[in-house]
């Protein structure tokens, strides 16, 4: 099910919210968090049936073996059940190995070798992306004695929980299922639930209103066998660049904000990432919590920067080269991660040189290096991408109109009024994780959400339902 | 105001407003969307390929009884004028049949049809792709508040206000004459014609090949009379590519049987006409003299049938 869907809006969230709270009363709240497993599988089973058994797999093997970490640990102390957590790795990788990159690893293989092993054609599950490094997560930070015993039912909870189930923000388990004891007892919080609303339907408006109109010229741009004069590669990298931020931000908005009604605080996602000022800040703002997963569960294990200069630039790379891969099994997606990688390493190299760039130069360079690598990861193919590129800089032509003539007049202008909101978006004022601290029940306000709200449902009804651009990882 | 408050209004105000819109464009009903709307006269307003999708499911089927499918070059057709029954102008300007097909099931869905009248012509037939993303059933539901309806508003009111060509009628018919006419079609036909390689040949795609031959077979078992014409090519620009055109035709006649009415306006029979630059206001499209002698042509051959 999408978060932009009526179904979603109407039927699912109040549903789920109102059987959540109905219910804390009988058994110390186990029927609410009952109801609220039951919601999200139904939730994920909307997006289809077939994927369930993954998931359920999935759970059940990480649970097993996080219970055997986690009573080692209780039994004969800290350090024991490495090899637990070892076959919880192993076991996941090869999980979204299979699933996800068998087919890619295949078919380099085949060209590599050269060898005929048929591809397996397997359909990546849902989310698996998502729900596998989570567990990662859970299974190190048992291991670590970050993470308690739960029981099996608020296992399940922690990871199809829906707002976060189908693409993040990729969660720990301390910092969440602590938060379902309290809210039970809490009750309806009508802040949380004001709060919720507002932060859903600004998440809604990202998404539905200003990243699908970026991603009319974004698709046209990138479409197969296109050719960009200068004003038309520019306007294609920089669309998708507009796109995907307000499209994965926007999902992460919605995120957060149905997980409010519930009184539950997920972590924020972004923090205005094209305010970053180098590609470090840049991926502290960007995606957060798989920055943090890739820093802590991948980057620092190797050794981080406590092993040399030369192994941290090594550990950085191998970081970004899963970072990307983890995206899709793609070269692009390999490429735009050794470039996220070597970028990291060049920006620790300047830094130790002691230069400092004015903030204005930094932010231009910084914003343009994203952009032009956003292309890597949108394009087909490497080629396609070059291309791109290559017009980037070619200053070619400076036509902009064959490209886009699918693109009715209408569309054009709006989209100019689409632009000029999105840039002061991005650049110039406070994004959504500051709304909560500002929030007051004010007339205004009440005028500004129901403005946000009508909107949202005005264009969600308008558009077709394209799915979030990370439901693909 | 306490938060509590603050929420209840929010979404108290929110839901009103939603209810007071919806309810509107119900009671509206521009779409003839919702309840009984016999004897009803509805004009295209939007978008072409939106507005006469939404009017096939309710509108078309309670006040029409026979339908013509086709591209731009049926589109003015004017259908008020065929005696034998109330054939609604379904054809869509650039339309394949993988979108015609879809306000034919849409129709059916609701009544069986007398009569369909296909205009034949390549690019019906040229892709199974089709060119909006708005010929899908959410649309239905758009038409209670959605850009399209904002835009449909804003278009009615600046047609009312002659600010804006009134070009369709309740019978479908796009008029583009009103602003097409009175061009150089000779100089048109000319220009064409000498960009025209000698080896052209036309596409039929197979899935939309078979699109149409399931869509013949559909009416046909729904004992609704089929009738086809070929749509008169200007001669000039029908010698460079005849051969082409010719084999064309034969695998698309091979689609219709003895029950239908099949005829061809590119014989020898239809010549003159063709010939006539002055019953073509561009390269293909008719004039208002071309469309009514087709359109009188038409009706003669339906009365004989019906």
């Amino acid at each position: 099910m999408l978060f932009h869907s009526f179904a979603y809006i109407f039927v699912l969230l109040p549903l789920a919210g109102a059987g959540f709270f109905a219910l804390r009363r009988w058994s110390n709240g186990l029927l609410s968090r009952y109801v609220l497993v039951a919601f999200s599988l139904l939730f994920f089973v909307c997006g289809g049936l077939h994927y369930l058994p993954h998931l359920l797999v999935s759970m059940g093997i990480n649970y097993g073996i996080a219970e055997c970490i986690l009573r080692s640990r209780e039994s004969y102390g800290a350090g024991i059940g490495k090899g637990l957590l070892t076959g919880g790795i192993v076991f996941n990788v090869l999980f979204l190995g299979v699933f996800k990159y068998a087919d890619f690893f295949l078919t380099n293989f085949n060209t590599l070798i050269p060898a005929e092993i048929a591809p397996l054609g397997l359909i990546m599950p849902l989310a698996i992306s998502f729900y596998t490094f989570q567990q990662v997560a859970y299974l190190v930070d048992c291991y670590q004695g970050k993470a308690g015993r739960s029981s099996l039912l608020d296992y399940c909870l922690f990871i199809t929980f829906f707002p976060q189930l189908i693409a993040g923000p990729i969660l720990r388990q301390r910092e969440v299922m602590p938060q379902f004891g309290r809210a039970l007892q809490a009750g309806v919080n009508y802040q949380n639930c004001s709060l919720g609303l507002l932060i859903f339907f600004t998440g809604l408006v990202k998404r539905v209103v200003i990243a699908d109109t970026f991603g009319l010229w974004a698709d046209a741009g990138f479409s197969p066998g296109a050719t960009h004069t200068f004003i038309e590669a520019w306007v294609s990298s920089l669309s998708y660049t507009f796109q995907i931020y307000f499209d994965f931000s926007g999902y992460t908005d919605m995120a957060i904000g149905s997980a409010y009604f519930f009184n539950i605080r997920l972590p924020i996602n972004f923090d205005s990432p094209y305010k970053a000022l180098n590609i470090q800040d840049f991926w502290r703002r960007w995606h957060i919590t798989l920055s943090r997963f890739l820093r802590d569960y991948i980057y620092i294990p190797l050794g981080g920067s406590k092993e040399g200069e030369f192994r941290m630039y090594g550990n950085l790379l191998v970081t970004f080269l899963i970072g990307g891969l983890w995206h899709g099994a793609g070269w692009t997606f390999v490429l735009w991660g050794a470039i996220h990688g070597v970028a990291s390493v060049i920006h620790r190299l300047w830094r130790s040189w002691g230069v400092r760039l004015p903030a204005l130069l930094a932010g231009f360079l910084t914003f343009n290096f994203i952009n032009i690598t956003w292309v890597f990861f949108r394009a087909e193919n490497i080629r396609d991408a070059l291309d791109v590129i290559k017009a980037m800089f070619g200053f070619s032509a400076f036509s902009g109109r064959v490209l886009f003539e699918g693109i009715s007049g209408k569309q054009q202008n709006f989209s100019w009024v689409i632009l000029v909101v999105a840039v002061i978006t991005v650049f110039f004022i406070k994004n959504t994780n500051s709304i909560p601290e500002r929030f007051q029940p004010t007339g205004w306000r009440l005028a500004y959400q129901v403005g946000i709200i009508l909107l949202g449902l005005l264009f969600l009804n308008s558009t077709m339902p394209r799915e979030f651009i990370y439901y693909d990882f | 105001m306490t938060f509590k408050a603050f929420f209840a209004r929010s979404v108290a105000l929110s839901l009103s407003i939603v209810m007071l819109v919806v309810l509107s464009n119900v009671f509206m009903n521009e779409y003839g969307l919702f309840g009984k709307v016999e004897g009803r006269s509805i004009k295209i307003y939007g978008d072409e390929r939106t507005s006469k999708y939404l009017l096939s499911f309710n509108y078309i089927p309670a006040n029409f009884d026979g339908l013509l499918i086709g591209s731009s070059v049926s589109d003015n057709i004017d259908s008020k004028k065929f005696m034998c029954c109330r054939i609604y102008n379904a054809s869509i300007n650039g339309a394949t049949v993988a979108e015609l097909k879809i306000l034919v099931y849409n129709v059916l869905a609701k009544r069986d049809l007398e009569c369909v009248i296909v205009s034949l012509y390549p690019i019906l037939t040229g892709s199974n792709e089709k060119q909006t993303s708005r010929m899908v059933p959410r649309e239905y539901w758009g038409t209670l508040g959605s850009i399209n309806t904002l835009d449909f508003y804003r278009r009615k009111i600046l047609i009312i206000q002659g600010r804006l060509h009134d070009y369709f009628d309740d019978y479908g018919r796009y008029n583009y004459n009103l602003r097409k006419e009175g061009g150089d079609s000779k100089g048109i036909i000319l220009q064409k014609v000498a960009v025209m390689k000698a080896d052209e040949t036309i596409a039929i795609d197979e899935g939309a090949y078979i699109e149409l031959d399931t869509l013949l077979k559909t009416l046909r078992a729904r004992r609704t009379k089929i009738f086809a014409y070929y749509h008169p090519i200007p001669a000039k620009c029908l010698t460079p590519y005849e051969a082409s055109y010719r084999l064309y035709q034969n695998k698309i006649s091979a689609l219709f049987d003895s029950t239908d009415v099949v005829w061809d306006y590119n014989t020898d029979d239809f010549l003159d006409f063709r010939k006539d630059y002055t019953n073509y206001c561009d390269e293909i499209h008719l004039s208002v003299k071309g469309i009514d002698y087709i359109t009188r042509d038409i009706n003669v051959r339906l009365s004989k049938w019906l």
